[in-house]
């Protein structure tokens, strides 16, 4: 595929050609200017190849007006800059437009709306002013609103650029949590521990050519490749190689996160510590003196959007942010551990435990039982 | 899922055009300051049909921008210190605006009742030359302005209030120092430059256009502190508006303070830079900074076009909760309430006769 804005000569794009495939984790690596942005207007017809096709589903695009609606209301793009993406006066109204324009009724909207607004932690502020947000809200309203037309290909521009740690994990979580619904998630950054720690397949796009389509691991083992696209390998890569050399023991299997370097590296030495995890709904609220009394003295964590609001209802969370590493850090550092956990993101919590196991350490985890003292009342 | 694979075929079309492209205007305007303009020259026009008045009002206008950039810098302090651009002025003029309209006891009425409502009961007052009826007028937009405001006047329409004022109390008080040399005068004399000579007629004409102006003024400010301008849009859609000018009135709404916001960004980097320490440098700055948000002006109509575009914008703006429609109890209440006036400005005519109130000893 080719593409090269009117009027002018050069192309942005040239001879692209990558894949996609249905509910993946994909990353779009590349240094600024290197055509991320216009590449992903393609995937919802915003742009059309000056040669080339671009194909959905198998079939090529049409870029007819029905056609279009149908495709965007299915391939869903969330711009760089919240303020490019935000057109209403209120928080529920902005998130109320994407919906709106593909004519749901009144009750579905509402619904989609109170779900969205669930998910990313805004429902406090629905009837709030959009410019009295924050930008950490004013990012995280721009994905409620794509979320609300429940795509099947969700774009993400830079999600987490401008944003604190917090933040950014939050957004990622969300990310993460829009995978585990089967959606395919594509997102671009500059943020390589990012896309290190949670890409399953990564394209690197240098001055509008893909010069790597594949795994991260492949892309970042070719040091030359990594530097030629003008970017730097993840801390964690680098650390696993070092430890390679020094050590003599092979550089696989790479571990992607903190805790699994720390698994990776401490190898048998420790014996690794025991993860409970208590699954929240986002229907309930669990009992948090049973909680409190069960994780005392012990690590905290805390995983999804429902977990932080039980949080909000009083249940104790010592890492509110990127509580799962940091349980599984504790944990396989030989101390026990407790992951307050969103109930939907339990299947990531899992896949993490299993990537520990490949690295050489099996840490014990447990199903808290916890019990629902009553519905959420939403304020 | 995405494939694109490399081929031959050649799209004649670069961008994806759902209908086509759209730009969207760029100048920045405020409608609650047109609607004060638009009223007063209404007001002044129909009232008035004094020889030079509407230059006078130009004149009036002039001067009112004038002390209104006095105002602005008086308000924004110095640039030690406590800052010029400390607030994100435009900004907060627009939340102050959405808080205001989404805040009102009256959001929930219908827009278009309360418009129809407004504009029959100020073109009653027109219609009659008892001033008592824009008395009436005045008194009933007061009241709304107060019950939708609950008495929480932003600074930005204290302003357009003070603005307006201003400019009535100029050109009314022109109208009645030009009064025509065939009447006889109740008042005749030089002021500087100025020859005073105010006649019956045009005191009680500036009186008359001058309280028809101020019920104006309050009318539009309660109808515009209390409708969104989505609501706006919406009921200007019912009434079939073409939908070209109901959307662009939304999106100039959003996007004229995105580039005021853009304007202020540039004149703080510029004040960073020294762009302002000397008469002929800031002239220089200001020119740059126009050209600059001209320029930005397109940059942002195309990625407002393409994040439109991402989120199936189709040409209409859709609102979440829609207003009221308008009922038949709002038509009646407007028939009656215009019906009413009308007959006692008819009834009242001549009741009052303001100059005797100011002048009568004189005389």
């Amino acid at each position: 595929m080719y593409f090269s804005y009117k009027n002018s000569e050069q192309a942005v794009l040239s001879d692209v050609n990558l894949k996609i495939d249905q509910g993946s984790r994909t990353v779009l690596l590349g240094a600024n200017g290197a055509g991320k942005s216009t590449l992903f207007y393609h995937f919802n017809g915003v742009y059309e190849p000056s040669c080339g096709t671009v194909l959905y589903n198998g079939q090529p695009l049409r870029y007819r007006r029905k056609a279009l609606m149908r495709l965007r209301s299915e391939v869903s793009v969330v711009l760089q800059n919240p303020d490019d993406q935000i057109f209403s006066a209120t928080v529920e109204e902005d998130v109320a437009f994407g919906p709106r324009n593909m004519g749901f009724p009144d009750e579905e909207v509402a619904e989609r709306v109170d779900a969205a607004l669930f998910r990313t932690g805004m429902s406090d502020l629905r009837k709030r002013g959009t410019l009295k947000l924050s930008y950490g809200q004013r990012k995280r309203l721009t994905l409620a609103g794509a979320l609300a037309m429940k795509p099947k290909v969700l774009v993400l521009d830079e999600p987490t650029a401008g944003l604190d740690p917090q933040m950014a994990c939050e957004v990622m979580e969300l990310a993460d949590l829009m995978h585990r619904d089967g959606t395919a998630v594509i997102i671009s950054t500059h943020d390589a521990d990012l896309a290190y720690g949670w890409a399953d397949a990564v394209n690197v796009l240098c001055a509008g050519k893909l010069t790597y389509s594949g795994d991260p691991d492949g892309f970042y083992s070719d040091r030359s490749a990594v530097r030629a696209s003008c970017l730097v390998p993840p801390l964690i890569c680098s650390i696993n190689r070092c430890r390679s050399i020094i050590s003599g023991r092979s550089i696989s299997p790479y571990p992607h996160t903190v805790p699994e370097i720390v698994a990776k590296m401490s190898s048998s030495a420790i014996t690794p510590g025991k993860m409970t995890i208590f699954p929240v709904d986002e229907s309930a609220s669990p009992d948090t003196e049973y909680i409190k009394k069960a994780t005392m003295d012990i690590c905290t964590g805390v995983c999804g959007t429902a977990a932080r609001k039980a949080v909000s209802k009083g249940c104790p969370a010592g890492r509110i942010f990127s509580g799962t590493d940091g349980c599984l850090a504790e944990t396989v550092g030989g101390k026990n551990s407790a992951l307050l956990c969103d109930r939907r993101m339990l299947p990531a919590v899992t896949e993490r435990l299993d990537r520990l196991k490949a690295m050489g350490c099996a840490v014990e985890s447990e199903m808290a039982d916890v019990r629902d003292i009553s519905g959420y009342t939403e304020d | 899922m995405f494939t694109v694979p490399v081929s031959v075929r050649h799209l004649n079309r670069r961008y994806a055009g759902a209908g086509g492209r759209f730009r969207y205007p760029r100048f920045y305007s405020t409608r609650r300051t047109e609607n004060i303009h638009g009223v007063m020259l209404f007001s002044g026009l129909s009232g008035g049909g004094v020889p030079g008045s509407a230059m006078l009002i130009a004149a009036a206008v002039c001067i009112c921008t004038v002390l209104c950039i006095i105002v602005y810098k008086a308000r924004s302090g110095n640039r030690d210190g406590r800052g010029p651009y400390r607030k994100r002025r435009g900004l907060s003029e627009q939340v102050q605006m959405d808080t205001l309209a989404y805040g009102s006891r009256m959001v929930g009425w219908s827009p278009l009742g309360k418009l129809l409502f407004i504009l029959c009961i100020i073109i009653t007052g027109l219609l009659t030359d008892s001033i008592l009826v824009p008395i009436c007028t005045f008194a009933i937009g007061l009241t709304m302005m107060i019950y939708s405001t609950n008495l929480k006047i932003p600074s930005i329409l204290a302003l357009a209030i003070g603005e307006s004022m201003l400019i009535m109390i100029i050109g009314c008080g022109m109208i009645s120092i030009m009064g025509s040399a065939s009447e006889p005068a109740i008042w005749d004399t030089d002021i500087l430059l100025f020859h005073v000579y105010i006649t019956d007629a045009s005191f009680n004409l500036a009186w008359l256009v001058f309280m028809r102006s101020a019920a104006g003024v309050t009318l539009m400010l309660a109808f515009a502190s209390s409708t969104p301008i989505p609501h706006l849009s919406q009921a200007l859609g019912q009434i079939k508006v073409p939908k070209e000018i109901t959307e662009i009135i939304v999106l100039v709404y959003r996007y004229s303070f995105l580039l005021l916001e853009e304007m202020q960004i540039m004149y703080r980097a510029a004040d960073c830079r020294m762009g302002f320490s000397g008469f002929t440098k800031s002239f220089r700055t200001v020119a740059g900074i126009a050209a600059g948000v001209f320029s930005s002006s397109i940059d942002i109509s195309d990625r407002a076009q393409n994040a439109l575009m991402c989120r199936n914008y189709s040409g209409t703006f859709p609102v979440f909760r829609s207003p009221k429609k308008i009922s038949v109890g709002w038509i009646a209440a407007v028939i009656v309430s215009a019906a009413i006036l009308f007959a006692f400005g008819q009834y009242s005519s001549g009741w009052i006769n303001i100059s005797e109130v100011f002048f009568g000893g004189i005389r």
